[in-house]
């Protein structure tokens, strides 16, 4: 029990950024919850499936795909070629991704105008992978073959969650290009 | 003797079925052209799905814990420095 406290006293510092790194994720996590009931009460699709799903759609036409077709429901977007379509449901839209990473960002520089500017940077630059991901899958869907499981279990899994740890790691340097000591 | 015995067992197996008052085979073509409610099995592992969703499941746990990671190996950095 003493050697506990006393790593906990030595280790404040990494103690108060667990705590921050958790409460802003639930916190985050918990208000995402209840704009999603707030939408599903009101009948709606959330925007953020919205926005991803029309991104995907327009980087899907930029790709080539011919008769590219963009439709949302209360439960999700289909989009893609008739007989080729992807089902883009809240689950897929890479938002709790960006609330990890904001979670983290807030942990280590705390509540400031510095970590709150990353926060809304990194939501973008996650949802733009995100977008890249989808539309390129959408693109794979419709070429046809084996490619697209691949890519959808294997590369495209690594690339959307090694955004987000590059971003991490470009932290340091983000902050000091912000001006921070 | 033999006649005898070959016409009895015939009689007593034609007889029940004179006792049966409707047509055996009525209930074998009963709701043939009927469409069923519930919906019809599809194979498991020879279809797939008609519009697969593009999930991005199973790493978040493992994202949260590289983020603690990642600040601990912050920390030390700068306790070091």
């Amino acid at each position: 029990m003493n050697a506990l406290l006393q790593w906990a006293a030595n280790n404040r510092p990494f103690l108060f950024f667990i705590g921050r790194f958790l409460i802003t994720f639930f916190g985050l996590s918990i208000l995402y919850a209840l704009y999603l009931k707030y939408v599903e009460l009101e009948g709606d699709l959330d925007l953020v499936t919205y926005w991803v799903s029309r991104g995907s759609h327009e980087l899907a036409r930029a790709l080539g795909v011919a008769d590219c077709e963009w439709a949302c429901f209360m439960d999700g977007c289909y989009v893609g070629r008739p007989g080729h379509m992807v089902n883009i449901l809240e689950g897929c839209n890479g938002l709790k991704l960006a609330i990890v990473y904001a979670a983290y960002v807030i942990g280590i520089g705390g509540w400031n105008w510095r970590s709150f500017l990353q926060m809304a940077v990194g939501l973008v630059v996650v949802q733009f992978f995100n977008v890249i991901r989808i539309g390129s899958l959408i693109a794979l869907r419709d070429g046809g073959g084996d490619m697209y499981f691949y890519f959808l279990k294997y590369v495209f899994g690594v690339w959307i969650y090694g955004s987000v740890i590059v971003l991490w790691l470009l932290k340091p340097r983000i902050d000091r290009w912000l001006g921070q000591k | 003797m033999k006649k005898f015995l070959v016409i009895a067992m015939v009689v007593f197996c034609v007889l029940p079925s004179f006792s049966q008052s409707e047509n055996p085979f009525e209930g074998t073509f009963d709701g043939m052209f009927e469409v069923p409610n519930d919906p019809m099995p599809v194979p498991q592992g020879v279809m797939g799905p008609l519009n697969p969703t593009v999930p991005l499941d199973g790493g978040l746990t493992a994202l949260l814990i590289a983020g603690g990671a990642a600040g601990y190996r912050q920390y030390k950095k700068k306790k070091k420095a």
